[in-house]
């Protein structure tokens, strides 16, 4: 199978911190295209593209957005391209940045047209210092260019908080507070940053944009699955020999990409399990790899497309142990915020090294299942609520990996 | 705002549109358990006790700000939503310090049931909060008994550098409604939240100890705090060991403001208790004197009355004899220090009155300043002026220990100044009831011939508003 390149067109070809590179190969006429037409038309224009989904793991209709926010009767208007990417096993906003920049300057400005926003903001990964070094570069050139048009471009960087990838949460900590999620509704497109309206979208979702409005909706919808369509980057990492990041059009199979791009896992082992999307999504057993990589298939085999990680793992691997992993690191990344989700969390993590010191029993792991229900109904933001999903994901797959380090006596303890 | 039509469990009900769910529940009579919510401070669903069931949502709801619309299905006690609590609960409780009453956290004591004796004997209760908790509350509503978590508790030390207003961040449920009312409030800005996941905690400016950081000591984080993580440094053993000290003269000064809150945590009938049987369930435990605060408030007045008067005629007056708002004034506005009066406070006073009285036997003199809430403990820790401030959950305390409740003492009067000289002043001086929403209070006031109009602020917000405002003549008394 081919890789199909919307949102990478230019990577690896271009060099990126040359403004003029980026033109030669066709750069911003997408911009230039959607400044002569009106932005009613061009956020229609998005919405026909089968429907663009945001890439960034919701999956929601960004063009929904862009009309959201251009209808919301306000002066002052924000555009955020969350490039926060946190999530275990996802780096395909940094090959992005680091590769073309400007493809998501574009995006972004094309966005601003539409809901007639003044200020645009990329919201970085603290960690993520070169994107933000290349960003500050690519923003530079665009204003001497005069590429900018009336929005002003700035590159924030983040301070290293995984919950901020979470839209409200990066919007308190763009407007200087902690990073703590807020209540929707009010959706950012209504009340967002500053209380104003903005749209918030993906760096991948951004990267799509200039081709979409480049080439027309038409043309992008008839790339691959009809009901989800363009391309999708995966992040393929793990137990497999080739590594890296891949742009497939959205009808190709989740084992065709593990097998043909990714060489499939080392000589002499097979897959046990494999994580799509990130910490919190659940696990596919092998014979569960036939599947499309939609949203609405992936949501129908009980996983999740979520950010586009692929996380392969071969039959060396405890999936206590890796439970352990995830539950850690739920727990360092909590904001505290919410009880059930700073408890919980520390909970979850508590139980499991003690599991894991060979002193679990039945007993806890049904304190796990408990704690899940209790996370996903009362946690406040996504974080908490999918907090304990991989784990008891992983307790329904692999009894008999929790099963081993249960201790010999199973003694119920007391306060 | 229009009426909207909302079913909450099965029954219809008829709400104002913009309301929230709580509100709607509350305003017909239905009950939601909440923990971090406060009147007046804003909604922050973090404690996730409110937790409701709305139809066509994914998980469940906080009541406190999720705003209704018409036809809202809302159910707030399913099986799955007691549940959710209680293990809400649960994680709670197997972070928290627990050294409230034992038999009350094993759920087999009713709250109003309180029996004195049995606090005596078993000794386990430590808490300042014991018996007025609103966790206590929750977990005996929920049952929460045996917990199916180790008990995990944090190792912090405790901040009583202030020797008032004291922090136990061990019992810290992470509600912050300390943070809230110190920063939107008080705009005192002196309490943040530091750090996150489960070390979480609530930290004074730049993570100083109390004495160090911005805080002025207005003990509003005292107030709002639901269990006892903020809380002033009880006295109650020391008092009563010179209550019941031969050698030593004990002078009480109790403020009429005590009553309703002693009625309050006692369940009584508001009127059950007068400051005469306050008089003599105070002199039963052994006190010698017991006085009116107000007779000190009026002294207080009579003395501010002569060093604003002349400032009347030329600009606005501000005055104040609370200690919180004279260190607010000079740690955060000094610019407007020179515009405020400050006088004696009731409290220094008192002090000065009783000392006086007992002249050579000042040495051998032991003066206690009971408060509603205590408002004047810093001042008393910090300044000498008495050698106690008791707030009236403290004194219930002392009640409780001892077993004199004063409803059912036969009613003694007070000792007086013997002083008829009144001032206008003192209604406006005296302690207002504790409310975090309450506008500044304009009163119309004649003082030695002249008439003009008078405002009364009601929390350090207020006070830092009115000194911004150059326009208007008259006088502002500053509260804290």
């Amino acid at each position: 199978m081919e890789e199909t390149r919307i949102s990478l067109r230019d990577a690896g070809k271009i060099n990126p911190e040359c403004l003029d590179d980026y033109i030669a190969v066709g750069g911003y006429k997408g911009l230039e295209k959607a400044r002569s037409m009106d932005p009613a038309a061009l956020i229609e224009e998005i919405e026909n593209a089968g429907k663009l989904r945001g890439r960034g793991g919701a999956g929601f209709s960004t063009g929904f957005k862009w009309r959201g926010a251009f209808s919301t009767p306000s002066d002052v208007k924000y555009v955020v391209c969350n490039a926060d990417e946190g999530e275990p096993g996802t780096f395909k906003d940094r090959t992005i940045l680091e590769s073309d920049p400007h493809t998501v300057l574009e995006g972004i400005l094309i966005c601003a047209y539409a809901i007639g926003a003044r200020d645009a903001f990329v919201y970085v990964r603290g960690e993520y210092t070169r994107c933000v070094e290349l960003l500050r570069k690519a923003a530079k050139d665009v204003e001497e260019r005069g590429l900018r048009g009336e929005t002003k471009l700035h590159i924030v960087s983040g301070a290293g908080s995984y919950v901020c990838g979470e839209e409200t949460t990066l919007l308190t900590s763009l407007e200087g507070y902690r990073g703590e999620p807020r209540l929707k509704p009010p959706f950012p497109t209504v009340a967002g940053y500053l209380g104003k309206p903005t749209v918030v979208n993906n760096v991948e979702t951004f990267a799509a944009v200039p081709v979409i409005v480049e080439k027309g909706s038409k043309w992008f919808s008839t790339i691959g699955n009809e009901k989800f369509p363009g391309t999708k980057i995966f992040c393929l990492s793990g137990d497999i020999k080739k590594r890296g990041v891949y742009e497939v059009a959205t009808d190709a199979k989740l084992r065709d990409i593990i097998d043909e791009l990714g060489g499939g896992v080392r000589d002499g082992h097979h897959i046990k399990a494999v994580q799509m999307g990130g910490g919190s999504c659940g696990f596919l057993k092998p014979e569960q790899l036939d599947v499309q990589i939609d949203f609405d298939s992936m949501r129908a085999a009980g996983s999740s497309l979520g950010s586009g990680a692929i996380l392969v793992l071969d039959e060396t691997h405890d999936m206590a142990e890796l439970s352990r992993s995830i539950a850690r690191f739920f727990a360092g990344e909590s904001c505290g915020k919410c009880v059930p989700c700073r408890e919980g969390t520390f909970r979850l993590a508590e139980i499991l090294d003690e599991l894991m010191n060979n002193r679990g029993s039945a007993e806890q792991l049904t304190l796990i299942r408990n704690l899940k229900s209790v996370m996903t109904g009362s946690c406040f933001c996504p974080l908490g609520q999918g907090a304990a999903n991989a784990i008891v994901s992983a307790m329904d797959l692999f009894p008999e990996d929790f099963e081993k380090h249960f201790g010999k006596r199973e003694e119920k303890r007391h306060v | 705002m229009s009426e909207v039509t909302i079913s909450i469990n099965g029954n219809k009900y008829q709400a104002k549109s913009g309301e929230t769910i709580l509100e709607a529940a509350t305003a017909n009579g239905i009950h939601i358990p909440t923990l971090c919510l406060f009147d007046g401070l804003q909604g922050r669903a973090n404690c996730r006790m409110c937790i409701v069931e709305v139809e066509k949502t994914r998980g469940f709801q906080p009541a406190c700000v999720t705003k209704i619309h018409d036809g809202m299905i809302v159910r707030t006690e399913t099986e799955n939503i007691r549940a959710a609590r209680k293990a809400t609960l649960e994680l709670i409780m197997s972070d928290h310090a627990v050294d409230c009453h034992h038999c009350l956290r094993i759920g087999s004591t009713d709250e109003r049931n309180l029996d004195p004796k049995f606090c005596e004997c078993c000794f386990w209760c430590d808490c300042v909060r014991d018996g007025f908790c609103e966790l206590q509350t929750l977990c005996r509503e929920y049952h929460v008994d045996a917990l199916p978590y180790v008990q995990h508790e944090h190792d912090y030390e405790e901040d009583v550098s202030l020797g008032s207003v004291s922090r136990d961040p061990n019992k810290c449920v992470k509600c912050r409604r300390c943070v809230d009312v110190c920063n939107d409030v008080q705009t005192v800005h002196n309490l943040s939240m530091a750090k996150r996941g489960r070390d979480i905690e609530v930290v004074p400016e730049l993570g100083h100890d109390m004495k160090h950081s911005a805080c002025v000591r207005c003990g509003r984080c005292v107030d709002v705090c639901p269990c006892g993580a903020v809380y002033l440094k009880e006295h109650k053993d020391d008092i009563l060991y010179w209550a019941h000290s031969y050698e030593y003269h004990t002078a009480v000064c109790v403020g009429a403001d005590v009553i309703p809150e002693l009625e309050r945590l006692y369940q009584a009938q508001p009127g059950s208790i007068t400051p005469r049987h306050l008089s003599a369930a105070l002199r039963k435990l052994g006190f010698d004197e017991v006085y009116d605060a107000d007779e000190f408030i009026n002294q207080a007045a009579l003395r501010l009355e002569e060093s604003i008067e002349k400032r009347l005629d030329t600009a606005p007056v501000f005055a104040t004899t609370s200690y919180a708002v004279k260190n607010f004034v000079e740690k955060q506005l000094p610019d407007s220090a020179g515009s405020v009066v400050f006088g004696e406070s009731p409290l220094s006073l008192f002090g000065q009155v009783a000392r006086a009285k007992a002249g050579e036997d000042a040495s051998r003199l032991k003066t206690i300043f009971i408060s509603a809430h205590g408002e004047n403990a810093a001042e008393a820790a910090e300044t000498g002026a008495v050698d106690y401030a008791v707030s009236a959950r403290e004194l219930y305390r002392v009640f409780l220990r001892s077993g004199g409740a004063p409803a059912k003492r036969r009613p003694v009067p007070l000792d007086t100044l013997g002083s008829a000289e009144r001032s206008p002043l003192t209604a406006l001086l005296r302690p207002r009831d504790f409310s975090l929403t309450a506008e500044p209070e304009k009163v119309d006031l004649t003082l030695r011939g002249k008439s003009f109009s008078a405002v009364v602020t009601r929390n350090l917000g207020q006070t830092r508003a009115a000194l911004a405002g150059t326009d208007g003549r008259g006088l502002t008394i500053l509260n804290s």
